[in-house]
């Protein structure tokens, strides 16, 4: 096994090395970290008084939720990998037993325990501004608890498939207990909700999270046990917690590393799967877990000329069903509780989930249409093929703004409300794709992925300056009630602009090589 | 010594390799020749233990998926199978703890072969596409292995790593490996083989000793036998 751990070693020190491998990405590095580092810093100089702290278990709650969403988006996954091809190719033909196999694989899911841990644990204290003001006690016990909660959820996804790895099942029963799980939580939610006096979805919460039928739940119910015990000074509890958890985590390590009849051929076949997923996803920027499943479009008409490039695009689309996806949904609806729980109104939830309209942008599909060659060489003029290559994109926005507007109905917005949010999110979302396409011309020769995003962030951000700026003058000196138009009218114009300053971007002799 | 017995390899109901059996021994260069999709890389991986198959692969004497057979022998892809971010030193340094090769004097005279000394602190990513080539072939040559599988070895080398490749599986020969080679290029090994396998369509058409080959070339023979197979269809 030593040998193993020395090329998880190598593979560390590889990765670290990259990091550090050019000024700008040092550079880049260094800062994200000081930049972390100091706002930990600082937001554990804040004194929040004590009556201005969000209660502890809605804390806890928010925590369970998230590390819920992070397990829903793990567990929903219809197939998964074990290893990449490179591992494998080294590791099953190389004089090593099956059971290093398993146990380097398992290894792998120790970074991805940790940066899931962690990643949930900030985001939830720095949601609600309150990093290290509760007691030193309450951090270190988030931070096992996230831990365990994620390596349960590796390990277990892992068990499976080296314990089922040819059965068909093997997804269903992922998704199955994750559903059981989510409905029994929903179910004593329920229960606590119909029982409190008031009717009221505080009361009724407060009830719930207290409840000892939901520390039963098996990961969460007993990261919740494990919380608000030590938080309490209950140890019993929160021992017993964390125990639970820690027993888990021991019987899911054992049963997997001990399956010694596992699959060769299918576990490479899944690896180079994996591998062609991981270099989509660099290709285009889009997310890891991008759906690969290619259904049957019959009756396709394509377009002439430059339109061809965005039947193309559609066609692409509806062969893989992502016009809206499962992910986006999901996080759709992770953002409309976030917002129910911190109490925005329907204006305030619009804007909120804005943030996914800037995620799609960023990870849209003609980042990788414009690697291309054909679309640089299509006779048609380059305005007309750059509008058609991002007509597809604009599309997909207005789909996700729709449902976002149509799951926020749940908060009961006025006609008026309803209006004003689809042009504002509307105006941004068009700004957001133009100013990305500008920032794509103006880095294209540029080989720093890192800095790109960071700088394609940073001019999108810039590109929505004139209309706050022109909405706050018209707020100032006029009805409150147009803000929203003035803001789309204002971002369609600089839109319509970036568009016009970028048409160069697919001349005949704009192509770039990789 | 690499046997394979009655090997089949079916992807769903389709047979790639049908009931091959051959012997590639030790101190001989053995070819497996066929078009493509004829079969070869698929018998390659099965023997490397990457396919699930039905029949008998022994190495040594042992079956290949014994931790025993790993030990003796050496795999190099088609494509060359690195780690991006790690150096050439390193992918050695891998290699040589995981089959405990001791020593550096080999490895030092591989990477002078392959011309890439100054190249060992750089990582797979920045190499070219020949050489990363070379740097899988080294991978595979740095444990000294018994028997030793490539699998269209040739295919991004330039002329000078050609021969010196070449020059190399003749030396590998000449010290007792059993050297199995997968190709369709047959110009190229056609002066070092020793024994050569013909198949098609997952079936062994021929096999050709040239020792016993007097007047034909193993161009004349391929091409005899494969023409004659299209001919009767």
């Amino acid at each position: 096994m030593n040998k193993l751990l020395y090329l998880y070693f190598l593979k560390a020190k590889g990765f670290i090395r990259k990091l550090f491998s050019r000024v700008s990405s040092a550079v880049l590095t260094i800062v994200v970290i000081v930049l972390i580092l100091g706002l930990c810093y600082v937001m554990s100089m804040i004194d929040i008084p004590e009556a201005e702290k969000a209660p502890f278990e809605i804390l806890v709650v928010l925590y369970l939720g998230f590390s819920l969403f992070m397990m829903m988006t793990m567990m929903f996954q219809k197939r998964t990998a074990y290893i990449y091809p490179v591992d494998g190719n080294l590791l099953f033909v190389g004089p090593f037993k099956k059971k290093d196999v398993i146990l380097f694989g398992l290894l792998g899911s120790l970074s991805g325990t940790l940066m899931f841990a962690v990643m949930t644990y900030g985001y939830t204290m720095l949601f609600f501004g309150q990093l290290f003001s509760h007691l030193m006690i309450d951090n270190i016990t988030f931070l096992i608890t996230g831990l365990l909660i994620f390596y349960n959820v590796f390990v277990f996804i892992d068990m499976l498939y080296i314990c089922l790895m040819t059965s068909k099942y093997q997804s269903w029963i992922k998704r199955g207990v994750i559903a059981l799980v989510i409905l029994v939580i929903a179910a004593i939610f329920g229960y606590y909700y119909l029982m409190s006096s008031t009717r009221d979805l505080d009361g009724g919460f407060m009830s719930f999270v207290a409840s000892n039928v939901f520390s039963a739940v098996p990961v969460i119910g007993w990261a919740k046990m494990s919380l608000i015990g030590f938080h309490y000074g209950d140890m019993v509890s929160g021992l017993m917690g964390l125990g639970f958890n820690l027993l888990l985590a021991v019987i899911l390590t054992y049963v997997t590393l001990n399956h010694e009849d596992i699959d060769v051929e299918v576990m490479m076949e899944d690896a180079s799967w994996a591998a062609e997923l991981k270099t989509r996803a660099k290709n285009n920027g889009s997310n890891l877990y991008t759906n690969l499943k290619v259904h049957e479009v019959k009756g396709f008409k394509w377009g002439n000329k430059a339109k061809a490039i965005r039947s193309r695009m559609l066609l692409d689309m509806l062969k893989t069903r992502s016009f809206i996806t499962k992910q986006e949904i999901g996080l759709i609806a992770l953002y409309l509780v976030i917002s129910i729980f911190d109490k925005f109104d329907f204006a305030g939830y619009s804007r909120y989930v804005m943030i996914i309209l800037f995620m799609i942008t960023m990870s849209s599909n003609y980042n990788d249409e414009l690697k291309h060659h054909y679309i640089y060489l299509l006779p048609d003029k380059p305005i007309k093929k750059l509008i058609a290559l991002l007509e597809p994109t604009f599309l997909k926005l207005m789909i996700v703004i729709i449902v976002m507007l149509g799951m926020g109905l749940f908060m009961n917005p006025s006609v008026f409300e309803f209006v004003s949010a689809f042009f504002e999110m509307t105006g941004y979302g068009i700004l957001f794709v133009s100013a990305n396409i500008w920032s794509l011309k103006m880095l294209k020769s540029s080989s720093s992925q890192t800095m790109n995003q960071l700088v394609k962030m940073l001019i999108i951000v810039l590109a929505a300056i004139p209309s706050i700026l022109i909405g706050i003058f018209f707020n100032l000196v006029t009805n409150i009630e147009i803000f929203s138009f003035v803001c789309s009218i204002v971002n369609i114009v600089v839109a319509c602009f970036f568009i016009y300053i970028s048409k160069g971007i697919i001349s005949n002799d704009a192509f770039i090589e990789d | 010594m690499i046997e394979v017995k009655n090997l089949v390899k079916t992807y769903g109901n389709f047979k790639a390799v049908d009931g091959i059996s051959f012997t590639a021994e030790n101190g001989k260069i053995t070819v497996l020749l066929g078009p493509n999709g004829a079969g070869k890389s698929t018998t390659i991986k099965s023997i490397a233990g990457l396919l699930k198959f039905d029949g008998e692969i022994l190495i040594d004497g042992y079956d290949n998926h014994d931790i025993e057979a790993k030990r003796v022998f050496g795999y190099i892809p088609e494509a060359a199978n690195l780690y991006d971010n790690l150096t050439v030193r390193e992918h050695l340094s891998f290699i040589k703890k995981a089959y405990d090769v001791k020593g550096d004097g080999y490895e030092k005279e591989l990477l002078s072969l392959f011309e890439l000394e100054e190249k060992v602190d750089v990582t797979a990513k920045e190499l070219s596409k020949g050489m990363k080539q070379k740097l899988s072939m080294m991978m595979a040559l740095v444990t000294r292995p018994d028997s030793l599988l490539v699998d269209e070895p040739m295919i991004g080398l330039d002329p000078m790593a050609i021969e010196n490749t070449l020059k190399l599986l003749k030396k590998l020969k000449d010290n007792g490996v059993a050297v199995l080679i997968s190709t369709h290029i047959i110009d190229i090994i056609d002066d070092i083989y020793d024994e050569a396998y013909i198949i098609d369509k997952g079936v062994l058409k021929a096999h050709v000793s040239k020792s016993e080959l007097n007047l034909n070339s193993l161009k004349d023979e391929f091409l005899r036998i494969t023409a004659g197979d299209e001919k009767h269809e």
